[in-house]
């Protein structure tokens, strides 16, 4: 009686599965199959009606797009500004992530509301306003409009991921540390750190990846000659068209933080693994 | 000693929330000011209504008002409507549903602007798509889809990026829903879409609300999906706030600090629309 | 409170950034230019704000880098962004911007003596040989022309013979009408598209002043009939996203006439990004020509470096080189001239662009009242 049933909801799965390949494949593979190929056109070769497929195909256009678009000098950029947000970002929100984690007060459930508000606010208009914000102020610095910008913006995202893995920390542990009598830096070494650190890791590159992805701030505050990655990829799909170029910046884009962002997840699978064990 | 430990939790909440409430103070109390303020043609600045009238007065900032809460409807309950029921279906692990998971995942992973050039890319003249439409006989010349005035390439964009963070945040709250309780229900005799009716759906209700109203904000908030992808006969309204600053010299900054303005209040009246809505749907079909 | 200070600020900065302008001036106009070699060797650096071609200038300008021992930096932003940080930070004593380029009739939208340094005339070792009327301004030799350029129709040769092109406004609407969708141009993002809606404007609208900058609603409505113009025909046209996007969908075959500048083409053709089969042609009924010019902001930190690098960009050689890649219209006398797209016999169709801001109130109104109704 039982077994009919689950048979059917194998093949009824085996199906969708391929389902959801076909789909993949046609959403995401296929257009990035496509992005490969335009990025790979020769550039005195152009890929123009009536061809069907590129005549020629080279690897000119990246040696050209890394030595003469400006990319090498936004990548400092924009690695610099997102490493100076991830440290700072990490920094403020620790104390308050203690705070949601591991402390029980009274306004926590409105403060952990207010903590979310720059999600609620359409990022255009806090970008547009933020940079009169900046020259009321007088601030010039791009790198420090930017950073200041990013910083204030990603805290939500790291204060909700500290708070989660301080709140995986075993109150068992610390009070069994503490009752053999180890010195709070032990404490924090054996009970906070364990559970603690991948979740760090894992904020500090999230906010890095937000940073180096961030948009509307960047190109705001940084128009017209600071240039991060991403500003350079909007001006090579605007202004400065050119369909090959955008497919090699494009990429350029997307391959580094896919990888750290599978680190990251790892990291953050890990901190769950730790905390559910806490619990079970 | 008391007094202290009640302060702690208190001072601890400065260095994060601090910066998150100042900076929110500035620019929206910046986006107000500027709002109600004007500067004539001589430099002079007053307090005036005059950028409301303006604004308000104006069919092409209706039209950019009315646009944003389309795309930011459709954009975020097709996504949820897309996403519920993968969630529901990868509730319970199976062999495979890792893999799907994580696929379903991918496009968090993509810069929006890379999403926005890699769907130009394939709709265009030489584009995949009209090479296999020509290529089949569907099609006898390649058809112009690049910016469709019907911004079917934006609602695509949205949802293929916002679809994936509905499903994150619906599958937390999807898998949730306890076993026993949903054996309960069928020992009761309640089907399949009774159960899901009465049971799953309000269970997940908030989750469903959290992602509408993320994705409504994000959606009607949108710039570069519209510039890059968006009809050319039409601004969004970021579009349209940041052309009001660069088109208007003295007065630009006052015109598009109340397009600004009207966006914050579309975000969270349309997100309190939205999340209303469903909260009444969800009772209704409950019942 | 806020208010009060940073007002303040600007106020004493302003006349500071405008008492420092002809201080210097005479410091550096009482050197000889190998003094101001030297100085600007001395300054080491400069930024240089130009809005296209920012990739291969860079390429470019390495010339003059290992001849001067002077870094260039090049910015990526777009011309209305440029544009505004120059007027942005025109208070500040010292700006980020040491040479910037402009296009010929901008100089008419503010006063060139009060954001400028110079006049360069004197300063520039064949100062007096260059160009300083452009575009119908004469910004008295604050802003020498580096880069000459005409609008015009470009075609796709494989699609459209030479024999079908529309050259009146009546061959157009015909063409139109036979073709629906195959004509495109840009609102944003570059002026090919707004040169050709200035000349539709001028050839529909006659009783209107083009040459007088001055903007007025009543001048505005003036072009009520242009604006029919292009709403009875807005079913046969396509607006492209820019400049560079009408290429790229010309060349993919998508179009059979884009509006477009004959040096883009020319450029893009000559690296190979764009099929040989794209030509151009200035039509009977006129399209704007005209060109970019460079000057040196008066807060400029590195005001000898700007003027070697000026001297550097519109000397005969490069103007000569800039003919051969970019195909522009060379701006010192000395040079080659150019071996362009446009046929000769058609350059006598070129116009001046209509004043400025009447001419950007065109563009400003045109998709107000067209491309957004």
């Amino acid at each position: 009686m039982a077994s009919p049933f689950p048979r059917a909801e194998r093949w009824r799965n085996r199906l969708l599965i391929l389902l959801a390949l076909v789909v993949f494949f046609l959403a995401l593979g296929l257009p990035f199959a496509m992005a490969v190929l335009w990025s790979l056109v020769d550039p005195s070769h152009p890929w123009a009606y009536p061809n069907v497929l590129p005549p020629v195909l080279s690897f000119r256009r990246w040696v050209e797009i890394w030595t003469t678009s400006g990319l090498q000098q936004a990548l400092v950029n924009s690695y610099m500004v997102a490493t100076t947000v991830a440290v700072s970002a990490i920094l403020l929100a620790l104390p308050t992530a203690y705070a949601f984690g591991r402390l029980e007060f009274r306004g926590k459930a409105v403060a952990q509301m207010l903590t979310l508000l720059p999600l609620a606010m359409p990022l255009f208009v806090l970008a547009m306003f933020y940079v009169a914000v900046l020259s009321r102020l007088g601030i010039y610095s791009r790198f420090l409009g930017i950073a200041i910008g990013h910083t204030f913006y990603f805290l939500p995202y790291a204060i909700r991921l500290l708070t989660v893995s301080f709140s995986g920390v075993r109150q068992d542990l610390i009070d069994a540390a503490r009752d053999l009598g180890a010195s709070r830096l032990t404490v924090f070494r054996h009970a906070y750190l364990p559970v603690l650190k991948p979740g760090l890791l894992a904020a500090l590159i999230i906010v890095f990846i937000l940073s180096i992805e961030e948009f509307a701030i960047s190109y705001l505050v940084g128009a017209p000659d600071f240039t991060t990655v991403p500003t350079i990829l909007f001006s090579y799909l605007g202004y400065n068209f050119i369909r090959p170029s955008a497919a090699a910046v494009s990429l350029i884009l997307v391959v580094p933080n896919v990888l750290l962002m599978l680190i990251a997840e790892r990291l953050l699978k890990s901190t769950g693994a730790s905390a559910g064990s806490g619990k079970g | 000693m008391n007094a202290r430990r009640t302060l702690t939790p208190y001072l601890l909440l400065i260095p994060g929330l601090a910066p998150i409430l100042v900076l929110m103070t500035l620019v929206i109390g910046m986006a107000l000011t500027r709002s109600v303020t004007w500067t004539d043609v001589s430099g002079n600045v007053s307090l005036s209504l005059e950028a409301w009238r303006t604004i308000l007065g104006q069919d092409q900032f209706w039209r950019a008002f009315f646009y944003s809460a389309r795309i930011g409807t459709l954009g975020a309950l097709i996504s949820v409507v897309l996403a519920y029921p993968v969630a529901l279906w990868l509730r319970r692990p199976f062999p495979g549903s890792g893999l799907v998971s994580s696929l379903i995942k991918a496009p968090i992973l993509v810069h929006g602007l890379v999403a926005a050039f890699l769907y130009v890319n394939f709709v265009s003249f030489q584009g995949f798509l009209n090479v296999a439409l020509v290529g089949l006989g569907f099609a006898a010349r390649p058809i112009r889809m690049q910016n469709d005035p019907y911004a079917i390439g934006v609602v695509i964009l949205q949802v293929w990026k916002n679809m994936p963070l509905a499903y994150l945040i619906l599958s937390g709250s999807v898998s949730a829903v306890s076993d026993d309780l949903l054996n309960a229900a069928r020992d009761l005799g309640v089907g399949t879409l009774g159960r899901l009716r009465r049971v799953v759906l309000p269970l997940t209700l908030r989750s469903l609300q959290a992602a509408l109203i993320l994705i409504f904000i994000g959606a009607a908030g949108d710039y570069t999906f519209q510039a890059v992808a968006g009809p050319t006969n039409i601004n969004s309204m970021a579009q349209f706030m940041v052309r009001m600053e660069v088109d208007n010299g003295l007065q630009g900054w006052s015109l598009s600090a109340v397009v600004a303005v009207m966006l914050m209040g579309l975000s969270l009246f349309g997100a309190i629309a939205l999340a209303g809505l469903v909260q009444v749907l969800v009772k209704r079909v409950g019942r | 409170m806020l208010k009060k200070v940073a007002l303040f600020a600007i106020a004493a900065a302003l006349p500071l950034a405008i008492a420092q302008g002809p201080v210097e001036a005479k410091e550096l106009s009482q050197m000889s230019w190998d003094e101001i070699v030297a100085q600007a060797k001395k300054e080491g650096d400069i930024t240089w704000f130009q809005w296209y071609y920012q990739d291969r200038f860079r390429e470019d300008i390495k010339a003059f880098e290992a001849e001067y021992g002077i870094k260039v930096t090049i910015s990526n932003g777009d011309y209305k962004a440029n544009q505004d940080k120059l007027l942005a930070e025109k208070s500040r004593p010292e700006g980020d911007i040491d040479v910037m380029s402009l296009g010929g009739s901008a100089l008419n939208t503010f006063k060139p003596e009060e954001v400028f340094f110079g006049p360069l005339k004197p300063l520039l070792p064949e100062g007096s040989k260059l160009r300083y009327s452009i575009e119908g301004v004469d910004n008295k030799g604050y802003a020498p022309a580096f880069w000459g350029n005409q609008t015009g129709i470009a075609y796709n040769s494989a699609r459209i013979s030479e024999a079908e092109l529309p050259h009146t406004l009546d061959d157009f609407v015909a063409f139109m009408k036979k073709n629906p969708g195959e004509f495109g141009f840009n609102t944003e993002n570059g002026g090919s598209g707004p040169a050709f809606i200035e000349s539709v404007a001028r050839n529909v609208a006659k009783d209107v002043n083009y040459d007088d900058g001055k903007t007025t609603p009543e001048k505005l409505s003036k072009l009520a009939p242009v604006w029919d113009w292009f709403k009875a025909n807005q079913a046969s046209y396509v607006i492209t996203a820019s400049n560079a996007d009408s290429v790229t969908r010309i060349n993919s075959g998508e179009f059979k006439l884009v509006a477009s500048w004959e040096d883009l083409i020319a450029s893009l053709q000559r690296k190979g990004e764009v099929s040989k089969d794209i030509k151009l042609y200035v039509p009977d009924f006129g399209m704007p020509g005209g060109g970019n010019v460079l000057a040196i902001p008066a807060n400029s930190k590195h005001k000898a470096g700007a003027l070697v690098l000026i001297n550097w960009l519109t000397s005969a050689k490069i103007q000569t080189q800039f003919a051969k890649t970019y195909g522009i219209a060379p701006q010192n006398p000395d040079a080659d001239s150019s071996v362009g797209l446009v046929p000769a016999s058609q350059r006598k169709f070129s116009t001046v662009w209509a004043a400025k801001p009447f001419g950007d109130d065109i563009k400003k109104t045109f998709i107000s009242k067209v491309t957004l109704n």
